[in-house]
């Protein structure tokens, strides 16, 4: 009883020392909000982008080639009697004009068939189709990519069920191998087959059904949460400084000659450095909903869960720090350090999502990439409170392994 | 005849291969004001914190008011006060906010705490500047606000490690005063310093420490005895007479 | 000039032997450096998510499709219930979803025609759209395994061959086309591809000497509160001497840091000729200039250590986002006007038209005149403000 109520007013005490720093205390909650409302107004339509995809296709063949056949029905004539989502599909006249266009930056890219298409596909020999495209262009690349296979894939079942067809007939002996006339006749009534069935239904057609449109994403969702993440953890860590200090003056030193227990100053420490995290988490969320329309998602018990482990976490680092430094100097120096290099790291200052799959591999040994992945799971991907469990036992995982070298490693100065 | 409130048995604590205190032990007598002079490195601070149950003795025992240190160290902390060498404040908090913590850490209540601290601001002179932020105080309030807050819980033994170090005369002879008060009012006291005046003024008994060791003890006269007349020859001839006057680190 | 050169020596020569502050200040950029170019550097593919219920539970066909998208390159599949589905399009929280109906398996079996369908928002936004023509490619290819057989069935019914041999035959070929596709697809990408070192090299270092100098201010308010810097003026240094003594400690510290980065730079992503190696050095000590005056100015009006730490902090990363280190800022708006607040805006752009565009000396005239000029001010101010001791001069 008498340890808690020591924690108790080691806390009030820490709590009552920062409400003193003026400029801290603005410096802690106004900082991040600056950074908020910066990267609001920076990313504020991210999301929105819905632009209906027009791809390019530009032919190298002469006028009638098999290739015109393929682009005249593929050519969009009527943007309006699209259905949503369906690209438009523009048919660019010279090859080298739309090559320039690319170098030029004017367009990202289009799909070229080469100008020897139709002879190489009745030769049986196998053709190229070419996407031209610029370096940077990911999405334009992606779908040119799909469109040209979807391409090659048409032309090369024709070719299939055409040689089928020559292959069984000639194996049950009704075409002659060396009549070359027979069989090119087979392979047009193939081919032409396949244009009667190329206007009919395919066997796997696409129904789309709009349930509403696109929204542009409240950037805040993404940009809250990895701040929050950020600057709790640079607080926390910042105060490892504040308890170095007191050790260096030897007011831990003095509790411990008024019957307080190391238990205790190590408890009151631990939780006058959460209680600030708490009241940062607070005005974090409480400022996000009623001046940014944060989203907390289908769970936001889930959300407040993840914050406070977060507090938990960073609390627990701080120890950690201050008990393993032995100036004040080194403590903010590396509070500094630390901060800087796992907020990045940990998804903080961009969406993990948008990285590498080895940088996200790289963030899970960094308790901000655990935080920030659950955040985005439950505010912008519509997860519930079990999806983000791992997420929030991994927090709970670095906070007992920062508290036990913490607890192992305090030094009250005494000793 | 006076009982002794403090025993302080064979005291020993060693830092790595350093003997930093080596088999010190002195009796305090109830209301004594007992001074331990040494010069630098002579044990006096790892004494007085060995003693206020800050460290751990390698070996030997101290009992305070009948509570052994290594069996009883609540019920030792329960009554001493220790006025540390070094000004452990918070100086971002008030002169009254510093008293009022660490009597609530000493298990005083909030009014009895605030009445306390109060008190003793007033005691040394400090009550129009209880509000004000110790890091606007002189050295010399600083120094006052330091011995105030080792008296909060009204401890019955107070160890004082150089009260006076670096402060103005009016600031120290408020402390003198003070000190004879507290002694007035049964309190003992376990005081050190390296000023040999203030040993001579204030103390029953003075120790004399060096090298981890006690090298003599007695009154502030008879040590002056021991090397010439008592009332021409000062207590610093004869500690400089038994520590030599080479430099110490 | 001798008196404020000594005590910049004197600190550089601290600095050097100091291995926590030497990591802080070159370790940590190139740490730094390294993430973000893993983040952004290098290849950049599509990588996109399928979002898919499957209906048709236990239906071959639907399993078939499910697993070819899974071997699609750079696409996750994500199965989900229909429930979670429709609630997460209507939450937005999804943009489309392939739904595979029930019956889709048996119906294709029977040589009947099926649907699938995408429900979304929209156009299914720019990743949707990405992700349906991929999936559309690869549904093509399954229907027209269908189509083929059926083809080949109707062309050859009444021949006499078997259905057992044409299904054979059919396979075989439809397997040979699988492995080599009669067209094949080839890609070509014109025009360099965003150079991440470039891009963002140039930005990490100034960041960090605006870290490492405005970190600085700490140690000034450390020295005025200890006495130390009083302690100098006994030796009769007047204030402006210290002052310039303390300016000229952050401008080598600076210089330092920046050289031994720019010189690894040099060495391993060779990015410099001499004469814009030396060029950009010219742009750094302009920099490191401006930015140790306002180091001075930070450790004069702070009064606290944690007050210069914050003011530091807080500074330097208001100057790095809007510099446009890491973001690119637009060219017209609110923040393209904040930007020209920022000292690294300048300098980000200085180095950028000599490392990456080729330019010279004589095409930043504007960056260098500015760098410069907030120096100069900086200076003028900082020594305004500047005191020895709290209260004193």
């Amino acid at each position: 009883m008498r340890s808690l109520s020591h924690i108790w007013f080691i806390m009030l005490k820490d709590l009552k020392l920062f409400s003193r720093d003026r400029m801290a205390l603005a410096f802690f909650i106004l900082f991040p909000f600056m950074f908020i409302v910066l990267f609001n107004f920076l990313l504020a339509n991210v999301g929105s982008e819905d632009e209906r995809l027009a791809l390019h296709v530009v032919t190298q063949e002469a006028q009638g080639g098999l290739s015109y056949q393929i682009l005249g029905a593929m050519e969009t004539g009527n943007v309006s009697e699209l259905e949503p989502g369906d690209p438009e599909i523009i048919w660019d006249r010279d090859y080298q004009e739309a090559r320039q266009a690319v170098e030029d930056g004017e367009l990202d890219g289009f799909v070229a068939f080469p100008d020897n298409f139709s002879e190489s596909i009745f030769s049986g020999e196998g053709t190229e189709i070419e996407v031209v495209a610029d370096a940077g262009a990911t999405y334009t690349v992606a779908a040119l990519n799909g469109l040209a296979r979807s391409i090659a894939t048409r032309i090369g079942s024709t070719q299939v069920a055409a040689r089928a067809a020559v292959e069984l007939m000639i194996g049950q002996g009704l075409l002659d191998p060396w009549d070359q006339v027979a069989i090119d006749e087979v392979i047009q009534g193939i081919i032409s087959g396949q244009e009667a069935v190329a206007t009919e239904e395919p066997f796997i057609g696409f129904e789309t059904q709009k349930v509403g449109e696109v929204e542009p994403e409240n950037a805040a969702n993404f940009v809250i949460p990895g701040y929050l993440v950020m600057f709790v953890f640079f607080a926390a860590a910042l105060g490892a400084e504040v308890i170095v200090r007191e050790r260096q003056n030897h007011t831990l030193e003095r509790l411990l000659a008024s019957s307080v227990r190391r238990e205790s100053i190590l408890g009151g420490v631990f939780a006058g450095s959460a209680a600030k995290g708490l009241i940062q988490i607070a005005i974090f969320w409480v400022v996000g909903i009623l001046a940014f329309n944060v989203d907390l998602g289908l769970s936001p018990a889930a959300v407040i869960i993840l914050s406070i482990l977060m507090v938990i976490m960073s609390s627990a680092f701080a120890i950690m720090l201050a008990a393993v430094v032995r100036t004040q100097r080194s403590a903010g120096s590396l509070a500094v350090l630390v901060a800087l290099v796992l907020a990045p790291l940990g998804g903080c200052w961009w969406p993990l999502f948008v990285t590498p799959t080895w940088m996200q591999f790289l963030a899970k040994f960094t308790p901000h990439g655990w935080a920030n992945t659950g955040f985005n799971k439950l505010m912008l991907f519509g997860a519930e409170f079990g999806d983000v469990v791992p997420e929030m036992l991994a927090l709970v995982g670095f906070a007992v392994l920062f508290a036990v070298i913490g607890v192992w490693r305090f030094r009250t100065g005494a000793e | 005849m006076s009982q002794a409130f403090m025993i302080a048995q064979d005291l020993h604590k060693s830092f790595n291969e350093h003997k930093a205190v080596d088999g010190v032990s002195f009796t305090i007598d109830k209301g004594e004001i007992f001074g331990l002079l040494g010069p630098n490195g002579a044990g006096k601070t790892t004494t007085i914190r060995m003693l206020s149950t800050v460290l751990e003795p390698d070996s030997g025992d101290v009992t305070i008011g009948g509570y052994s240190i290594r069996h009883n160290a609540d019920a030792v902390r329960s009554i001493i006060g220790v006025c540390p060498q070094e000004l452990a404040l918070y100086e971002e908090l008030s002169a009254i906010d510093n008293l009022v913590f660490f009597g609530r850490m000493a298990g005083l209540g909030s009014r009895e705490a605030r009445d306390q601290a109060m008190a003793h601001l007033e005691l040394l002179g400090l009550k129009e500047r209880a509000r004000g932020r110790v890091d606007k105080f002189s050295g010399g309030m600083k120094r006052r606000v330091n011995l105030a807050v080792s008296l909060m819980g009204h401890p019955e033994l107070l160890f004082m490690d150089e009260p006076t170090v670096g402060i103005d005369p009016q600031s120290r002879n408020n402390i003198y005063e003070t000190i004879e008060g507290l002694q007035s009012k049964g309190m003992t006291i376990l005081y050190t310093t390296h000023y040999m005046e203030e040993a001579d003024r204030l103390c029953d008994r003075v120790a004399i420490v060096d090298g981890g060791r006690v090298i003599a003890m007695d009154t502030p006269r008879e040590l002056r005895s021991q090397i010439g007349s008592p009332e021409k020859v000062t207590l610093e001839d004869v500690f400089l007479h038994l520590t030599g006057r080479s430099l110490r680190d | 000039m001798i008196r404020p050169l000594l005590v910049a020596l004197l600190q550089v020569r601290i600095y050097l032997q100091d291995k926590g502050d030497l990591a802080f200040s070159l370790l940590l950029p190139i740490a730094i450096f390294a993430l973000t170019y893993g983040a952004f550097g290098g290849q950049t593919l599509f990588h996109g998510t399928a979002h898919v219920v499957n209906e048709d539970q236990g239906g071959d066909y639907s399993a078939r499709l499910i697993q070819r998208l899974e071997e699609v390159d750079n696409l996750d599949v994500d199965l989900l219930s229909a429930s979670k589905a429709d609630a997460k399009l209507d939450r937005a929280d999804l943009l489309m979803v392939l739904y595979i109906p029930v019956g889709f398996s048996d119906r294709l079996a029977s040589g009947e025609q099926v649907q699938l369908v995408f429900k979304q928002r929209g156009n299914g936004g720019d990743e949707g759209q990405i992700v349906a023509s991929i999936v559309g490619s690869v549904v093509d290819r399954m229907a027209q395994e269908f189509q083929v057989q059926g083809q080949v069935n109707e062309y050859l019914s009444g021949s006499g061959i078997s259905q057992e041999q044409i299904d054979i035959t059919v396979q075989r070929l439809l397997e040979g086309e699988r492995e080599s596709p009669a067209v094949m697809v080839k890609e070509e990408t014109v025009g360099d591809s965003p150079d991440p070192v470039n891009e963002f090299l140039p930005g990490i270092i100034t960041m960090f000497v605006l870290f490492a100098i405005t970190l600085t201010a700490r140690a000034l308010v450390e020295e005025r509160k200890k006495g130390t810097l009083e302690r100098l003026l006994t030796t009769r240094l007047s204030v402006g001497q210290l002052f310039t003594g303390k300016f000229l400690v952050n401008l080598s510290r600076g210089f330092i840091q920046t050289l031994i980065l720019l010189l690894l730079s040099y060495a391993v992503f060779q990015m410099f000729t001499p004469l814009s190696f030396v060029e950009s050095l010219i742009i750094a000590i302009i920099f490191i200039a401006a930015v140790s005056a306002l180091g001075l100015i930070i450790g004069s009006v702070a009064r606290t250590e944690d007050q210069a730490t914050w003011i530091a902090v807080f500074f330097t990363m208001a100057m790095v986002m809007l510099g446009g280190t890491f973001f690119e800022i637009p060219e017209s708006g609110v923040l393209s006007v904040l930007s020209k607040m920022s000292i690294n805006t300048y300098a980000n752009d200085a180095f950028r038209t000599i490392i990456v565009d080729g330019g010279t000396l004589a095409d930043i005239g504007l960056q260098m005149g500015v760098m410069a000029g907030v120096a100069v001010v900086g200076l003028v101010l900082g020594r305004a403000i500047f005191k020895v001791m709290p209260g004193g001069r």
